[in-house]
């Protein structure tokens, strides 16, 4: 009913200039909240060392980690949102002459950009203390595991935009954390492994699958204990097309839904 | 003469909260010339802030709709954004960036090019005096701080359209003033349209062209500062009694009276409800549990009960023609009927007797609107977890 005309026309009116001030603007807000990032880290490095020992299978688990972690921080970035909504400066985003749009993208941006930060960090530092083992071509792998950092945290954070675009407050917030990110965390197969049951196939429709398995395609890479489900450009492709799904839903619920 | 640069027809919101329905602006229709400063003015919870906030797309009218710049709020929204700009009577800055960093920021998604940005940034400042604050984190702004960057960010760039909600609440008298200037150097030397809201009689009168009283939802009378005083025909004179019988027997001695337009009865603060119960409390008391008697004891008997008849209004304006000299027939009819008059005052009109007399109320008597004084809370404590 509302907003038929320029429809078209304003899905395509994106104003990069604002939406990298706002990535920006993201970006800075991290890093003054230091313990942000620590908590973060320490969270995972706790998984890490308690679920790797458990299972023993240390390089296996920590190629599934890596994108929960990124999972945990691009949510937050949607949490960032209901934080703005509540502190008013969402109005002032809400009342600009830019576009839903410009603003969807500028958050992905941002958020993206955060997330990564985090999914590198932690890649850094799982390989320092020899998660996947000491071997000359580690620092390669690494490098080819960013673009699949990138890719999860983009997802992730799409993720997280689109479960805040209704969200008022944080009750709702811990809702979904326990009833999606929690289940999403366990059948991505990042820590019991599902390649061969038949429980793998059901696990595909979680986004997380794909990253865990891309992950564990480039660090894992002449492991003999491999298992990975997928071909890497099938999770690529899957990554993708889930977070472009993510950020058009939730473009459009935006365009629907009031700003105060 | 000047185009309308807003028209506003039949425009309605009604929320639900809960089960119940809060019809909050109720059809009202008018329109704001090219050029001009409008002002709303009207207590707690009239409806100000809704109106400004479907006028400027950030909430949906439940139906009837209004164009804005020439743009229809719901069907071109990101039009009317591009020639508005807004300053919210809440908090609406971001407590985490330094407060240039909150200005650019606004600037930049306003399309304020880098030169005339950083000009403006600078000359913003100065005029809410934070030009020693500017590197300084939001967070750590006191309230007026905050309040002061808010407004200087809403004027950072120059829409067609300029919504203000309440700008110069709770400031100084000083920077009032600045605020004031820049705000008509804006309308005259760029003729921004200016549409505020406002709780100050002065403001009003000092900034408006024209002015619409709102009330309930309602507008109740729409007209410029001189003529809503024109209306009044007359001076008021305040008078306060004993106590309310004193008053009645006054309003009933008066009623003949020549040249008297309008006698209106000023509402103590204590609500009805509050009231009620407490008469009902005091009842309880009196009878012992049993039936409550029918007829009411002297009141002057019993505290509680002499309490609450104090709660009863005791005075009361009188819209007169010619006061000053109908003033002393007045007092001699109180004094031949035995009616002790405490206090007098005559007043030549001024907006608020305006106010008064069209809303029956002081602006200052009410509370706080429940949407506002929920978010504040939420934003203390937001706060104070940060
Ligand atoms: N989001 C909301 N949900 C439910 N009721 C609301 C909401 N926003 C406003 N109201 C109600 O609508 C009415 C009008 O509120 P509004 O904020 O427009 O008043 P106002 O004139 O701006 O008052 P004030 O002078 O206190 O700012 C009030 O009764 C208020 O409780
Ligand atoms: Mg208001």
């Amino acid at each position: 009913m509302l907003c038929e005309k320029g429809d078209i026309m304003n899905k395509i009116d994106i104003n990069f200039t604002v939406s990298f001030a706002l990535a920006k603007r993201e970006f800075i807000k991290y890093l003054r909240n230091k313990s942000r990032v620590i908590t973060s880290i320490f969270q995972s490095l706790m998984f890490l060392f308690i679920f790797g020992f458990a299972i023993g299978n240390q390089a296996l688990v920590s190629a599934g980690i890596i994108p929960q972690a990124i999972l945990f921080a691009g949510i937050f970035s949607g949490v960032s949102i209901v934080m703005d909504r509540m502190l008013g400066f969402f109005k002032e985003i809400m009342v600009a002459p830019i576009s839903r749009t410009t603003i969807t993208i500028g958050r992905a941006i941002g958020g993206t950009l955060v997330a990564s930060i985090q999914g590198i960090i932690l890649i850094t530092l799982t390989s320092i203390f020899g998660a996947f083992g000491y071997e000359p071509l580690l620092f390669l792998k690494i490098l080819a595991a960013i673009p699949i950092i990138f890719l999860t945290a983009f997802l992730t954070t799409s993720l997280g935009n689109l479960i805040s675009t209704r969200m008022k407050d944080f009750h709702q917030m811990q809702f979904i954390m326990t009833f999606l990110i929690m289940p999403l965390f366990f059948t991505s197969g990042a820590i019991i492994d599902f390649v061969g049951t038949p429980f793998f196939n059901f696990t595909l429709i979680n986004p997380m699958t794909y990253c865990v398995d891309a992950m564990r395609h480039i660090m894992l890479a002449g492991n003999p204990t491999i298992s990975v489900g997928l071909p890497l450009y099938v999770d690529i492709l899957a990554i993708l097309a889930f977070s472009l799904a993510f950020i058009i839903l939730s473009a459009y619920i935006f365009r629907k839904s009031e700003s105060v | 003469m000047a185009t309308n640069i807003i028209e506003v027809k039949n425009l309605t919101k009604i929320f639900d909260v809960g089960t119940n329905q809060v019809e909050a602006v109720k059809g009202i229709s008018f329109s704001v010339r090219e050029g001009e400063i409008f002002g709303f003015l009207g207590p707690n919870g009239a409806g100000k802030t809704t109106t400004l906030n479907m006028l400027s797309t950030l909430l949906f009218p439940t139906s009837g709709t209004a164009k804005v710049a020439g743009y229809d709020i719901n069907n071109e929204p990101d039009m009317v954004r591009k020639n508005i700009g807004m300053v919210f009577q809440e908090m609406s800055l971001d407590i985490d960036l330094t407060g240039k960093e909150n200005l650019e920021l606004h600037a930049i998604m306003y399309g304020v090019d880098k030169k005339t940005r950083n000009q403006r940034i600078m000359e913003m400042l100065e005029i809410v005096q934070l030009t020693d604050k500017a590197n300084i984190l939001v967070k750590n702004y006191s309230g007026g701080m905050k309040r002061r960057l808010e407004i200087a960010r809403g004027l950072l760039h120059y829409p067609k359209c300029l919504f203000l909600d309440e700008p110069t609440l709770g400031l100084d008298p000083q920077t009032r003033r600045s605020i004031w200037d820049h705000i008509k150097k804006l309308n005259e030397e760029y003729g921004i349209t200016i549409i505020l809201t406002t709780h100050y009689m002065e403001e009003a009168d000092a900034l408006c062209d024209r002015i619409c009283i709102i009330d309930h939802g309602e507008i109740i009378a729409l007209d410029t500062s001189e003529n809503l005083k024109g209306h009044l025909k007359g001076d008021t004179i305040s008078l306060e009694f004993e106590n309310f019988k004193a008053l009645k027997k006054f309003e009933a001695k008066i009623k003949d009276f020549a040249g008297i337009h309008a006698i209106k009865i000023i509402t103590p603060k204590t609500n009805m409800r509050q009231m009620l119960s407490k008469m009902a409390a005091i009842r309880a008391q009196m009878s012992g549990g049993k039936k409550p008697p029918a007829i009411m004891m002297d009141p002057a008997k019993h505290d509680a009960m002499s309490k609450m008849m104090r709660s009863l209004p005791t005075k009361m304006n009188i819209i007169i023609e010619n006061g000053s000299e109908k003033v002393a027939s007045l007092i001699k009819i109180a004094n031949d009927s035995g009616i002790k008059i405490k206090s007098l005052t005559i007043k030549q009109p001024s907006l608020e007797e305006v106010f008064i007399h069209y809303t029956g109320r002081s602006i200052r008597d009410e509370n706080g609107s429940r949407g506002a004084t929920m978010r504040e809370i939420m934003q203390r404590r937001m706060r104070s977890v940060m």
